[in-house]
């Protein structure tokens, strides 16, 4: 057992290190865009093996806190009700990409779900009517949310090839993808534009 | 004796009104309503806790508070019918400074929303795909301050009629090829009459509990009469 072990352990520190970089840029976008998600893709679409992560939500004086989360596919979300008072709440989402019903959650309550598809969900509470949210799955971990187009910064991006693109919130404008190559050194002065539809 | 008028009223105000049967043609109609969440209404109940949300629903006789979705209040519920040989229909909105007059709209694809500005400024309106489904764009010409226009509507599948100048204008569009469509209030009724004897995609919708559809059997002769009920767990787990 304990010779299997040392093996694997001298066989993993004989392996080469992946190299990664940053990547760095900014975002060019007229005046009525505003959150934008700034994410990479890599062209090699097999997943990574990336530790699966629960987000929180939490349910506090009948809003969402907060009602944009960003996760990887196969993370999940987890509704917290942290209502002072004795109120529930229910989850829902009728989106094609993933729908669900989590029923009830009482006040402490917790409810879950997986989501596996990328792309952008809409869910609500249908006991209250000013409870909407939104969950945007993305393909992996190398993205980073921008309350306003401008500078960005996406760290340990491993070698190899990919897409840089753009989840924007306003559905008149779309993201002009850059396809790059990730060498040995980090990629900085990218410029990504935000253009009508 | 006026109790019983008074009864006689509810009973009839109650009941969906059968069209009138034509020669050769059939008709369907019903009831179309929108309800909580099943566990919500069996939790209102049976739950007896003083503390908790439905005990003082219970107190106080109110089942829904200003904060809550009134499912009983709900005004634009959807009733679409399919069928061939459709003539385009118009649909009536406005833009003001507080939003638009309807959120949602089900229609046609080929319908025109005749679209109202009633805001102090010119709005450049569009429809898009829902982003979960496609990210297809429909753009209009600019429309000015107090001006009238209207827009043909090509695009189909869940939509959303936005102004790129005034994020509160926004209304919910459900489009499909061939659906004739009627508005009704939570509780109220629905028709459609003189149809040719055949089968009928019949869709009941409202924008923030999805849609169910099943098929009618229109006879000759012969009202079908379909009452709905939406609820998350009903549309969700159809």
């Amino acid at each position: 057992m304990k010779k299997t072990l040392l093996t694997g352990l001298i066989y993993f520190l004989a392996l080469p290190p992946l190299a990664a970089q940053s990547i760095a840029g900014h975002i060019e976008a007229p005046a009525a865009v505003k959150q934008v998600i700034v994410y990479l893709e890599a062209e090699n679409t097999s997943r990574p093996n990336q530790a699966q992560k629960i987000q929180v939500v939490a349910q506090k004086d009948t809003e969402f806190h907060g009602p944009l989360t960003v996760i990887t596919a196969g993370d999940t979300v987890q509704w917290s009700n942290d209502e002072s008072k004795e109120i529930d709440h229910n989850i829902f989402s009728l989106s094609p990409l993933t729908s669900f019903d989590l029923g009830l959650g009482e006040k402490g309550s917790k409810l879950e779900q997986v989501f596996k598809n990328t792309g952008i969900i809409n869910y609500y509470c249908s006991v209250h009517k000013n409870m909407e949210g939104k969950v945007i799955v993305l393909p992996n971990r190398h993205y980073q949310v921008l309350d306003r187009p401008g500078d960005f910064l996406i760290d340990n991006v491993p070698e190899g090839h990919w897409t840089l693109h753009a989840v924007v919130l306003h559905l008149r404008y779309k993201a002009e993808p850059i396809k790059l190559a990730v060498g040995k050194t980090a990629v900085n002065n990218l410029t990504l534009k935000i253009v009508k539809k | 004796m006026n109790y019983l008028l008074l009864l006689t009223v509810l009973i009839v105000s109650a009941c969906a009104h059968a069209p009138q049967v034509m020669p050769g043609k059939g008709a369907v109609y019903g009831v179309l309503s929108a309800d909580s969440h099943s566990e919500f209404n069996r939790k209102l109940e049976n739950d007896t806790g003083s503390n908790s949300m439905y005990g003082e629903m219970k107190a106080t006789g109110v089942k829904y508070n200003n904060d809550m979705v009134n499912y009983a209040k709900l005004d634009e519920l959807y009733v679409g019918l399919i069928q061939a040989n459709l003539t385009p229909q118009q649909h009536q909105l406005t833009a003001t400074a507080g939003g638009m007059s309807l959120k949602s709209i089900a229609l046609a694809v080929g319908d025109t929303l005749q679209l109202r500005n009633n805001t102090p400024q010119s709005q450049h309106f569009f429809v898009a795909e829902s982003p979960s489904t496609g990210d297809k764009i429909q753009t209009f010409p600019s429309l000015a301050a107090g001006a009238v226009a209207s827009y043909k509507i090509e695009l189909e599948g869940d939509l959303e009629l936005l102004s790129e100048d005034n994020d509160a204008l926004k209304t919910v569009l459900f489009a499909q090829k061939n659906m004739l469509t009627k508005r009704v209030a939570s509780g109220d009724n629905y028709q459609f009459e003189y149809l040719e004897p055949g089968s009928y995609p019949l869709i009941f919708w409202y924008w923030r509990l999805g849609k169910i559809q099943q098929t009618v059997q229109i006879q000759a002769e012969q009202n079908t009469r379909v009452d709905k009920t939406l609820t998350v767990d009903n549309v969700i787990h159809q």
